[in-house]
């Protein structure tokens, strides 16, 4: 009868009470909760899956940024470093020293070794050489064994060459003005065109006979001032016919312009002859004295007479 | 009873419905926090892979690297610094799987209660997943994503994995990342090699390394030690007793000033250099290699001169001690070394410590040199007026009318005046009054156009007092422009960088040591004889009373009121110049009131550094231009000496100006004028 009645008393409290569910859920929750704390199990699995989507995430944050900053960085380092590889390739390369020029940008520069410095020193036109560096200081700086390198350096008022020791001092330094840089790269250009396509020369075109009767009359150290290397035209096949001299001086230089024949073709080979030479040339070609017209250089005049 | 038991039921109910809405919430807010979550980098020691700028000394020794890391392995960390890191940061480090629960409960209890006291739960995982991905801002956002990664993290990695990065990484302060270069940085040894008290002293600088630098605040240093100390026996790493004991060790802190690499003013001149020229990122990300021309020996003992100079003359100033006081109290110094043949910066001090103030005076300073502009003035009065160092001036009162201003009466700094002299012993003795003549002479233009052409770049007044130096310039521009007196007027560009290479050793650029002659070298030559007699029987004596016996040239400089003392000089081979000054312009004076000179303030420094850097060095004299005679001239009357008569001054004399004087005839021909007026 007891048990009865304390059945009844609890009844409404087992109505009341979470049910069966409830309490599964409670013991879940708490065996959940106690397995966390002893496993770390929803770290372990947040982690892992973190770990298996990583590649699919961006790369973005302090250490990525610091990542692209580098590779920028790199990038741009990469970059001058290919530009001056290859500036120093192409001035190893280079047969003139217009080849060299004409590849640098203003502000660039190109390091060549002595030995090839020399070489292209012996191409350019002998008076224009001369005015650059005097030859005998060349000959006394590879004979003292302290000059290792060239260091060529375009601006846009010329170019700036250094001859250097191995350490990089400066043994000597000289600037080619940019004019004089424009002469030197004309020397030896041939023009498809006749003699008549080029303006400066139209007045004053004469026959091939003509041109070397009146060169024959000059004396040696005129002919050499007007044509300083002969032996580059002797290379040229075809045959010449015509010679035409301009009106306009540059840095103490004349174009000539030699018309040559080579079957039905025509070209005009442009070489610079010392402005003093040409004017005694066209003093005996015109037929005037030639006191009338100046006998040295004029006094921006690069001859080195 | 039914109704409360009702109740239960429904709160429970709803107590779990929130737990599953928490749930989900969470699984949710778990979803938008992964959007933008970062990718980790694997391997984790990518973060200390970034080619670091390495920074040469012309003897090729490296001196610095920049953006890298010295990363050590942690078989190369002391256990001490290990363990103390742990105590401190994350005490179940070893435990957890990057959260510890606990104290995040316990942290997020007492941020609760609002107690004031905020309380951090972040595990050494989350600091590494902070400091690599993260800003400081601190939102819950961030929080939760700072966490996600950390778990990320341990999930991947070891625990000595992420302690190896962590330790790789932290800041210590004064620039040092990382343990080993803090362990370097504080007490001059490997990671390896560090105690218990140094270890714990380390350990305690990450949480805040301004507040407890050890350099300006030992004790505050020392009682985060003793924390250190105290967590590391409460958690069981040490005893208690072996924490007290560590905590009474004395510890041996690098000296105060020398604290930063070798030349870090001179590195400081490089990094600005570099960065003009190529840009911040590449300078820092892009792994260079920089050959400077620094000379690590000249450097040192540059450090050293300026620190035994300042220090004396902070015992004749009565300053404040150095270390841990005001850069404004007293006294810095700025000192550059130029090899003369070159324009390279052997060796350059910018200040007191750079650890102390990063103000770079040997370059950014532009002070008054005083006195020490007269060679320049000198150098024009010679070429463009033909004097002569035998002319005679008389030195006496005079006032320059100066257009449009007051009349400009300088005075002697003696106060004195000592009648006719040769301009030779009026440079050595420094004679204002004569000077004032000069530049009256000369013409101020002709004064700029010296200082210009020996490679002075600072602005300069065109005023008659422009011959006293009342124009600023550097001390950089100082020893250069000496230089090029020394070289006998060859100029030499002043420069730091020799070659640049990026880092698979491709020449980036290299320098080309250009120089033109700006002087005419017989008139520099009769300038540098004059200045060697300011070092024999002149204002700059005192460097050969205290050993320096080269042959060498210089003019000491003292600005008004004793704001600025100067000393630049050089031997044929090296220039150098040393300032002395408050950085604020205070008067430089003893207790009993006597001003610091040029003589008794920087020539000092420049003796002692002198001394050194050309100990051993063969007697190398300036080379005489073959125009050149010396006479032996009376210092009152210019003309030469007597063969019975007493003893007079040498002065170097162009073959030209020999003409002028009349040998053993005791008149002089009329020529460059001798009236001093």
């Amino acid at each position: 009868m007891k048990e009865s009645t304390d059945t009844r008393a609890l009844r409404p409290w087992a109505a009341g009470a979470p049910g069966g569910t409830g309490i599964i859920l409670v013991a879940l929750l708490a065996a959940l909760v106690a397995s966390e704390l002893k496993l770390n199990w929803v770290e372990r699995l947040v982690g892992a899956y973190l770990v298996a989507t990583n590649a699919e995430r961006p790369e973005s944050g302090a250490i990525w940024e610091k990542g692209r900053k580098a590779q920028t960085a790199r990038m741009a380092i990469d970059k001058l470093a290919s530009d001056r590889e290859a500036s120093q390739r192409m001035a190893r390369n280079a047969g003139t020293l217009n080849e060299i020029v004409a590849a640098l940008a203003p502000g660039q520069g190109a390091m060549l070794s002595a030995e090839h410095f020399r070489e292209l020193y012996q191409k350019i036109p002998s008076g224009i050489a001369a005015e650059m560096i005097s030859p005998f200081d060349l000959l006394r700086f590879t004979s003292e064994k302290r000059w290792t390198r060239a260091y060529l350096e375009k601006s846009s008022e010329g170019l700036t060459i250094y001859l250097l020791e191995a350490n990089n001092q400066v043994l000597r330094q000289f600037r080619v003005a940019a004019a004089t840089l424009a002469l030197m790269a004309r020397r030896g250009a041939a023009a498809s065109q006749s003699l008549e396509d080029l303006a400066s020369f139209q007045n004053r075109i004469y026959t091939a006979e003509r041109f070397f009767a009146a060169l024959s009359a000059l004396t040696e150290e005129e002919r050499r001032g007007l044509i300083a290397q002969p032996e580059r035209l002797l290379e040229v096949s075809g045959q010449i016919t015509r010679v035409g001299l301009s009106d306009e001086a540059l840095a103490g230089f004349v174009d000539v312009g030699v018309e040559v024949q080579a079957g039905s073709q025509r070209r005009v080979i442009l070489i610079q002859g010392q402005d003093w030479a040409v004017w005694r040339l066209r003093s005996l070609l015109e037929g005037k004295s030639p006191a009338a017209r100046p006998a040295t250089p004029p006094p921006d005049g690069v001859s080195a007479r | 009873m039914t109704a409360w038991l009702r109740h239960v039921r429904t709160a429970f109910y709803f107590g779990l419905l929130l737990l599953g809405l928490a749930a989900a919430g969470l699984w949710i807010f778990f979803f938008v926090a992964l959007r933008d979550l970062p990718q980790v980098p694997e391997p984790l020691s990518r973060i200390i892979e970034t080619p670091p700028t390495e920074i040469y000394a012309a003897s090729g020794e490296r001196i610095m690297l920049i953006g890298g890391r010295e990363a050590v392995p942690l078989s190369r960390v002391s256990p001490f610094f290990v363990q103390a890191v742990i105590a401190t940061e994350d005490h179940r480090f070893w435990d957890h799987r990057g959260i510890d629960k606990l104290r995040l409960v316990k942290a997020f209890w007492v941020n609760l209660l609002g107690t004031g006291r905020v309380e951090g739960a972040s595990t050494i995982t989350q600091q590494l997943a902070k400091n690599l991905f993260f800003t400081f801002q601190r939102t819950y956002q961030r929080k939760v994503r700072e966490l996600l990664v950390a778990l990320q993290i341990e999930a991947r990695y070891s625990k000595n994995e992420i302690l190896e990065a962590y330790v790789n990484q932290i800041a210590f302060g004064v620039g040092a990342h990382g343990v080993e270069q803090a362990s370097q940085v504080f007490f001059a040894k490997p990671a390896q090699q560090l105690n218990l008290a140094e270890a714990a002293l380390l350990a305690g600088l990450p949480k805040s390394p301004t507040r407890y630098n050890p350099f300006r605040h030992f004790e505050r240093a020392r009682e985060r030690q003793k924390v250190v100390l105290s967590r590391m026996a409460a958690v069981g790493s040490i005893s208690a007793e072996e924490a007290a004991q560590a905590h009474r060790v004395r510890l041996n802190l690098r000296p105060p000033g020398r604290t930063e690499p070798a030349g870090s003013y001179f590195l400081d001149l490089v990094l600005k250099d570099l960065e003009e020229r190529y840009g911040t990122d590449v300078v820092h990300h892009a792994g260079l290699k920089v050959f400077t021309t620094l000379d690590p020996q000249l450097q040192a003992w540059a450090a050293d001169s300026v620190q035994n100079g300042l220090e004396k003359l902070d015992q004749v100033l009565k300053a404040p001690a150095a270390a841990g006081g005001d850069a404004n109290a007293h006294p810095q110094a700025a000192l550059v070394a130029i090899e003369a043949h070159s324009g390279a910066v052997r060796a350059l001090m910018g200040g007191r410590d750079h650890g102390e103030t990063e103000y770079n005076r040997a370059v950014q300073n532009n002070r008054l040199p005083g006195s020490g502009f007269k060679p320049f003035l000198y150098y024009a009065a010679f070429e463009k007026a033909g004097l002569s160092p035998a002319t005679v001036f008389v030195d006496r009162k005079v006032t320059i009318p100066v257009p449009g201003q007051p009349p400009w009466a300088p005075k002697n700094f003696s106060g004195e005046y000592e009648g006719p002299m040769i301009l030779k012993r009026a440079l050595s003795r420094s004679v204002n009054s004569i000077a004032a003549q000069l530049v009256e002479r000369t013409g101020v233009p002709a004064v700029i156009d010296a200082a210009r052409r020996c490679g002075v770049k600072s602005p300069l007044a065109p005023v008659p007092s422009l011959a006293l130096g009342t124009s600023g310039v550097s001390p950089l521009e100082m020893a250069s422009a000496f230089a090029t007196l020394a070289t006998g007027g060859i100029q030499h560009a002043p420069f730091w960088i020799r070659r640049v290479e990026d880092s698979a050793g491709r020449i980036l650029e290299e320098r080309i040591m250009s120089s033109r002659r700006t002087l005419d070298a017989s008139v520099a030559f009769q300038v540098i004889d004059m200045m060697r007699a300011v070092l024999d029987e002149g204002t700059g004596n005192v460097i050969r009373q205290l050993g320096f016996h080269l042959p060498a040239a210089g003019k000491t400089g003292t600005t008004d009121d004793f704001n600025d003392a100067w000393f630049t000089g050089f031997t044929p081979t090296l220039s150098v110049s040393v300032w002395v000054g408050f950085d604020r312009g205070m008067s430089m004076r003893d207790p009993q009131g006597r001003g610091i000179t040029g003589g008794r303030g920087a020539a000092p420094i420049w003796a002692d550094f002198m001394r050194k850097a050309t100990e051993g060095e063969p007697q190398r004299e300036f080379v005489v231009p073959s125009d050149i005679r010396f006479v032996q001239v009376v210092p009152t009357t210019g003309q030469p000496v007597l063969p019975w008569g007493p003893r007079g001054v040498d002065v170097a004399l162009r073959a030209a100006q020999m003409q002028s004087l009349s040998p053993f005839s005791g008149s002089r021909v009329p020529g460059p004028s001798s009236d001093g007026r």
